[in-house]
């Protein structure tokens, strides 16, 4: 799968930004999108995260073409492609199912596309050959795709796919079908070749790790709306709402009161520098940035649990804005044991404060 | 670099148009194809008879409409304007062709199809290209095609016939319907010549009824709904059995026939159903895997035929064993007892299911609760066969009320609904009385089929197979499958007989007066039946391959498509499985016999009805292993640049070929087997095989009729057999459920 | 073009498909429709079609359902001659336009009787009489006589034993009754009827299916046309004849040229040549033995001849008018058939 890219695959031409305006899908009376204006910068991998239900695949689902939104528009590089149907988008999606033709070889999978639209014979059996080099299926050709391994399988599909060289590839959820290990395997593969073909691509996940290892810009989506968007780091340390924090990696919350400069929680100031925020504050702070200290400065805390993971070391602790969780990497053999009494401070840039 | 052939950002506004095929095709027929005809013959070719000589105006302007379109279609254009163009211009001119049609009365000839058809397609094109209906071009245009034929074939006969029966030559009244409302031949009760009377036994007969079943509803507590429902349908029922017995006529007849063939038939269904599932006995299993196939391989009305062997006047068990000199079997006895024969195997395959789907392991934890086997079966296994019992039950009334063929020949000369429609058309020559029979069939029909909607929800009554379950069931006790045995053993015995008494009739000069062994009737069949033979599976072998593609884009619109009017396009296809044969036989008659969509006399009219009688069993096996099928499959295709056509044909039909197979099969040996639908539209030179046979009995030609049974049965039985031969090959080489 | 390359699968199918279909077309031949017995009919195509060249297609169909269909397409006729079956239909079909007189060839070789019974409304074709089919055996074991005369059908000896066809459904039915009316007036008629109604085992919807069940001794009476009893006693079924004592009606089986016939000149042929001699004795050898109406046809053993038999004045023109013949089935219905017979 590493193997040099040959030169009729490098690089898309047709790699085009994706505009979505104003876009509206309702099925009957339920509104499954809502007002959604996105952009797909070329080249780019854009994940839609977001938990089960919050329209994250019904816009990838318009994107192809499969569904036709109520309102708004859908651009492919400035060209209006709303009422085009799905087959002429030139798009290509890769399905949680895998989707392979069950009673066709893994040959005849890949060059399916390519059979359809009526390329020659021999520019087909070359650029099977090349695509399936690049995947790491060669020698499979003839093996029926019920023949092979869930891994096996997904890149066949993968490989049915950018054979097309689409101008925007679909992911939805394509990784959900693996197990913990091959999935990170995978992932890292798929970026790597979107990396190096610079398609447009738009990946559907609920998985934040996922979204966060893999993405250009992550699109958070909740109830049909947008919740929050940006790159991955800009999502994970600077969340607008409880649920962005919340559904992106962990988060502690707790009432504070903001003075510029500090924060106050439960009598503790905590420096802080945050603009535009004042007053009664809700902070948030992630879990590797709690801080133990046996005495000194901080918010009081009550050691309750502390287990080691192996790479990390996970706590918590009881302090009188609740429960907080924290964790540090590798072993911490100096974190105070169960009932010990310590005391607690935060890294500002683990931090973040929400209005009440 | 080299680019797939992709279209351009450019390309996909403006392009050409596949359109301009279809617009090729109109121009051809437009000007060389005949649009009207004088005759039946569809393919005369006459210069006369082109639309440009017949009608300059209309032949100018469509031709003006599809030279436009054609030529737009060829140019780098708009889409979405040009889109809006061949649907409005097409649709117009697809319009101005069927009005000119309609208002000349001229009989359409295969340049006006194909012309109406070609512009359609143009419509469906530009409905996609516009985006009016977002879908590709195939989509669109198999949606107006098929929407077209379905109006066309079910639902305009079956106007027709609602329409000549408030309509006498022109006027419309209500004296039709009166008049044979109240005919003795539709309904008689009360009889001034008897002493005693009729009506005061019938009226007896309903109140005792319906105040048992008031009774019956009111057991479990008394609530006024429940009492009134069971009133309402106690005496109902004691209506129909009163009037079955002390009066006449076909109403009454039909009904009380249904009454008692209906309960048989599902008891007896449901013991081959527990059997099957229960019985450790090896005979019992094989026994009944005979018994499912043989309604499909058993021509209509040959159990009837056969039963006159045994129990006619002359018969062996009648006559030579009990001495008897009966005529007990004409009439609504013998048509019973050929219905409870016909019908079993149908009501088995339907309870087979629902017996299947009862839950091994729930039985179990009953029993395991120490409940008494009673309870575990009042309280377990009854309210999961209930749907199944009444699905079975429903479904052989509606059968029972639309045979034809065994009241024909056992009837004697009590009436029937299906058997009266008939007559009254080809019997007494009076197409309104006919269509008020068919009128009051439909009715009943339908009605029960809402009956089955409103209690069973969507249970099919067309899907009657079902696979055989895993599960252990606790065997029946030792008294009940012996008892269950004996029955199956009983019955299997009789078929076995009824079947030997054909074969052996087909041998013998003259069943019971000279028995000696001849060839005579199969040379009389080789001369005279044998042409008839090869037509008949000629016009069902077309009609199968039609009523299998037709039902396959039908089921594939209406399960995997969103458009307006699907639940319509359903409906509409399911119409003609409801709609009893008599009844459509009539419908084509009456709506294909006159004015531009002349077809009867024509080989075309039979095959049509063949069509549109056996789509719905393709439709529903289609859709059923649609259902198997993940839609990613297909949107995978589509996204790869497959247009649906393209799906259909390289992903959807390799994986659906054995229910394709199936559906063909099936549709063919139902086409040989009709005779209801088909018995009005046999003309000259499209005789078919079972009308013949029927006419060879009635006439007295028994043996030659055996013949015939003989023949078809064992033709059936090889088609059959070679079918499952070849779907268990497919399904060995593929594994199609793995992957999916 | 590389459009029929691809496609060849799809194209030989559909070239498959169009062959199989112009079995579906027609060609010119003559369509006859056919209400003789079945062996009747089908004895018609090979010897015309051996004596012209011309290809004769023919659907048999009982006499009522023949003047149904015709009377349903006499706008676009299906058929060019109607073949046989009992007059008083043709006689209707000519009153109402639906066939035409033609001249037959033969037309002065034909029976001067039958001529003179119809007019120029058909042509005759043979002449059947109406009689009494017995088995003997049936009614000795029954104890019961052999019926003479009309009359003697009420005999409650016969109770369930006689078979008659039904006239909603058959020609001989209402030739029979048109002939107890002229011999008893109508109301005697129905009388008659009604009072041998509760011997009548059943109706049947052919009128010449009471044979069947008599030939099997199912029954012991069968009322219908002679020739068709003659027919099923040479094939060996154990029956015999009978005329009735009061006289007995019969019909002029008749030859019809369907009125704007597509094949007309076809038609005319066939008709030329099913009442020429030739033609007449291909009913012979299908083993019928009504007697045909060209005079010069020579005659077979069996044949029932009228002189033997008491025949009423049958008034074909009378009893063939549609008016008076609904009301007479409309009123045996009312009157007659529901009557309890058990």
């Amino acid at each position: 799968m590493q193997q040099a890219v040959s030169a009729n695959l490098t690089g898309s031409p047709q790699a085009v930004s994706v505009k979505l305006e104003g876009i509206v899908k309702k099925f009957g009376k339920v509104t499954a999108v809502e007002k959604v204006d996105l952009e797909l910068p070329a080249g780019k991998l854009i994940t839609l995260l977001g938990p089960s239900g919050c329209g994250k695949t019904t816009i990838l689902r318009m994107v192809a073409g499969l569904e036709r939104p109520t309102e708004g528009r859908i651009l492919f590089g400035g060209e209006d492609v709303t009422r085009l149907p799905a087959y002429l988008r030139d798009i290509t999606m890769m399905f949680q199912s895998y989707a392979l033709f069950p009673h066709m070889n893994v040959y005849h999978n890949i060059a399916y596309g390519l059979e359809v639209t009526r390329r020659p014979k021999g520019e087909i059996r070359e650029r099977v050959a090349e695509v399936m080099h690049q995947v790491g299926l060669s020698g499979l050709e003839e093996r029926p795709v019920a023949a092979l391994s869930g891994g096996q399988q997904q890149r066949v599909a993968l490989a049915r796919s950018l054979v097309m060289q689409p101008r925007v590839l679909l992911f939805d959820e394509p990784l959900s079908n693996l197990d913990a290990k091959l999935r990170k395997r995978v992932r890292e593969e798929i970026r790597d070749l979107q990396q190096e073909l610079g398609i447009t691509s738009l990946y559907v996940t609920h998985d934040q790790e996922e979204a966060m290892a893999i993405s250009d810009l992550v699109v958070l989506m909740n109830k049909g709306v947008i919740e929050q968007q940006g790159d991955p780091r800009t999502l994970y340390t600077r969340p607008i709402s409880r649920f962005a924090a919340d559904f992106i990696g962990r988060a502690n919350f707790f009432e504070g009161q903001y003075h510029g400069g500090y924060v106050e929680v439960a009598g503790y100031r905590q420096p802080y520098q945050q603009q535009g925020i004042s007053g009664k504050v809700t902070v948030m702070v992630r879990p590797e940035a709690l801080r133990v200290y046996p005495s000194g400065d901080g918010l009081d805390g009550t050691m309750h649990l502390v287990s080691f993971l192996g790479s990390s070391t996970e706590f918590s602790l009881d302090t009188p804005v609740g429960r907080l969780e924290g964790v540090v990497a590798g072993d911490a053999p100096e974190l105070p044991g169960r009932g010990e009494r310590v005391k607690v401070q935060f890294a500002p840039q683990g931090m973040f404060l929400l209005p009440a | 670099m080299a680019v797939i052939g992709r279209t351009s950002l450019k390309g996909i506004a403006s392009g050409r148009s596949p359109a301009w095929m279809a617009g090729l095709v109109a121009l051809i027929s437009l000007l060389v194809l005949p649009w009207g005809r004088t005759d039946r013959n569809l393919l005369e070719f006459d210069s006369r008879l082109l639309v440009l000589n017949q009608a300059p105006w209309l032949g100018g302007l469509l031709l003006a409409v599809v030279v436009v379109l054609t030529l737009s279609s060829l140019l780098h254009l708009p889409l979405v304007q040009r889109g809006y163009a061949l649907a409005g211009l097409g649709g117009a001119g697809f319009l101005a062709g069927v009005g000119w049609l309609v208002a000349t009365s001229v009989p359409f000839g295969v340049g006006a199809f194909i012309a109406l058809t070609a512009l359609l397609v143009m419509v469906g094109i530009g409905l996609s290209e516009s985006g009016i209906i977002q879908n590709d071009p195939f989509v669109t245009s198999s949606i107006l095609l098929t929407s077209l034929f379905v109006l066309l074939f079910i639902v305009y006969p079956l106007f027709t016939v609602l329409r000549e029966s408030v309509l006498v030559k022109g006027v419309f009244t209500l004296n039709k319907i009166q008049s044979v409302l109240t005919s003795p031949l539709f309904i008689s009760i009360e009889n001034p010549y008897t002493d005693h009377s009729e009506q005061l036994l019938v009226n007896l007969t309903t109140l005792a009824l319906g105040l048992l079943g008031a009774g019956l509803a009111a057991r479990g507590g008394f609530r006024w709904p429940r009492v009134l429902t069971g009133l309402g349908v106690g005496l109902l029922l004691g209506w129909i059995v009163g009037a079955g017995i002390f009066g006449g006529g076909a109403f009454p007849t039909s009904l009380y026939l249904a009454l008692i063939v209906a309960p048989i038939t599902t008891a007896l269904g449901l013991v081959f159903a527990l059997l099957e599932q229960r019985s450790r006995a090896a005979w019992v299993r094989r026994s009944l895997a005979v018994v499912s196939l043989l309604p499909l391989i058993t021509p209509p009305f040959v159990f009837a035929f056969a039963l006159t062997y045994w129990l006619g006047r002359s018969g062996i068990i009648t006559s030579d064993l009990l001495g008897l000199k009966t005529s007990f079997l004409f009439g609504i006895n013998g048509v019973a007892i050929a219905q409870v024969f016909a019908f079993t195997p149908v009501a088995f395959l339907i309870l087979r299911g629902s017996v299947q789907g009862l839950n091994a392991s729930l039985e179990e934890a009953s029993a395991t609760l120490r409940a008494h086997p009673w309870h575990t079966f009042r309280d377990i296994t009854w309210p999961l066969l209930r749907p199944g019992l009444a699905a079975a039950f429903l479904l052989t009334i509606i059968e029972s009320l639309a045979d034809f063929g065994n009241p024909m020949l056992l009837g004697g000369d009590r009436n029937f609904l299906a058997t009266e429609v008939f007559l009254a058309l080809t019997g007494r020559y009076d197409p309104n009385e006919a269509a008020v029979y068919g009128v009051v069939l439909l009715c009943l029909v339908l009605t029960i089929f809402g009956l089955q909607r409103l209690w069973l929800g969507n249970t099919s009554f067309v899907t009657v197979t079902g696979k055989p379950g895993a599960g252990n069931f606790s065997p029946l006790p030792v008294w009940l499958e012996r008892t269950l045995q004996t029955i199956l053993a009983l019955w299997g015995l009789a078929v076995v007989l009824l079947y030997f008494s054909i074969f052996y009739g087909s041998f013998v000069q003259i069943w019971g007066i000279n028995n000696s062994f001849t060839f005579k009737h199969y040379v009389d069949l080789t001369n005279l039946g044998l042409p008839v033979l090869l037509k008949t599976a000629q016009l069902a072998f077309i009609s199968a391959i039609i009523a299998t593609l037709v039902g396959f884009l039908i089921a594939y619109l209406v399960s995997r498509q969103q458009f307006w009017g699907r639940g319509l396009l359903e409906v509409g296809s399911m119409l003609s499985f409801a709609t009893p044969g008599t009844v459509m036989g009539v419908a084509y008659i009456l709506a294909f016999n006159t004015g531009p969509w002349l077809l009867t006399g024509t080989g075309i009219i039979i095959v049509l009805a063949l069509v549109f009688r056996n789509m719905p069993a393709a439709v529903r096996g289609v859709i059923s292993g649609l259902s198997q099928i993940d839609k990613s499959l297909e949107e995978a295709s589509t996204l790869l640049r497959a247009p649906s056509s393209t799906t259909l044909r390289r992903v959807l039909i390799p994986l659906l070929i054995p229910q394709l197979l199936a559906g063909m099969v099936f549709a063919f040996v139902r086409g040989m087997t009709a005779i209801s639908q088909i018995i009005f539209l046999i003309s000259p030179g499209n005789t078919l095989a079972t009308v013949l046979m029927l006419r060879w009995i009635e006439q007295g030609d028994l043996g030659r009729g055996a013949a015939m049974a003989t023949v078809m049965i064992l033709g059936l039985l090889t088609v059959i057999l070679i079918l499952f031969a070849v779907s268990r090959r497919l399904g060995r080489g593929t594994s199609l459920e793995a992957a999916v | 073009m590389a459009i029929w390359k691809r496609n060849v699968r799809w194209w030989v199918l559909v070239a498959l498909l169009l062959t199989m279909s112009t079995g579906l077309a027609q060609q010119r031949v003559v369509n006859v429709i056919c209400s003789v017995t079945q062996n009747w009919c089908e004895a018609l195509g090979p010897a015309f079609k051996q004596a012209t060249g011309i290809d004769v297609r023919i659907v048999s169909v009982s006499t009522n359902e023949a003047l149904a269909r015709l009377r349903a397409e006499q706008a676009n006729p299906t058929f060019d001659v109607w073949f046989g079956g009992t007059g008083d239909p043709h006689y209707e079909a000519f009153k109402d336009a639906i066939t035409e007189w033609y001249r037959v060839k033969a037309y002065n070789d034909l029976s001067p009787v039958m001529k003179a019974a119809i007019g120029t409304t058909y042509i005759p074709l043979y002449q059947g009489i109406l009689g009494f089919g017995i088995n003997p055996k049936v009614l000795q074991d029954r104890g019961a006589p052999i019926p003479r005369c009309w009359k003697d059908l009420a005999n409650p000896a016969y109770r369930g034993l006689i078979q008659v066809s039904n006239p909603n459904t058959s020609g001989t039915a209402y030739t029979q009754i048109a002939t107890l009316v002229q011999i008893f007036g109508e109301d005697e008629a129905f009388n008659l009827m009604k009072s041998y109604h509760r011997n009548v085992a059943e109706y049947t919807r052919s009128g010449v299916a009471p044979r069947i069940a008599l030939g099997r001794g199912e029954i012991g009476i069968g009322i219908q046309f002679m020739h068709d009893l003659v027919e099923f006693k040479k094939q060996g079924f154990p029956i015999e004849i009978v005329a009735p004592c009061e006289g007995t009606g019969y019909e002029i089986g008749g030859l019809s040229l369907v009125r704007g016939a597509k094949n007309k000149a076809n038609g005319q042929a066939f008709m030329d040549w099913a009442v020429s001699p030739a033609g007449q004795q291909v009913g012979f050898q299908a083993g019928i033995f009504s007697l045909p109406s060209n005079t010069k046809t020579p005659l077979i053993e069996g044949i029932p001849d009228p002189k033997d038999f008491k025949l009423i004045n049958y008034d074909a023109k009378k009893f063939g008018n549609p008016d008076l013949r609904q009301r007479l089935i409309a009123r045996w219905t009312r009157e007659v058939f529901p009557l309890p017979r058990r």
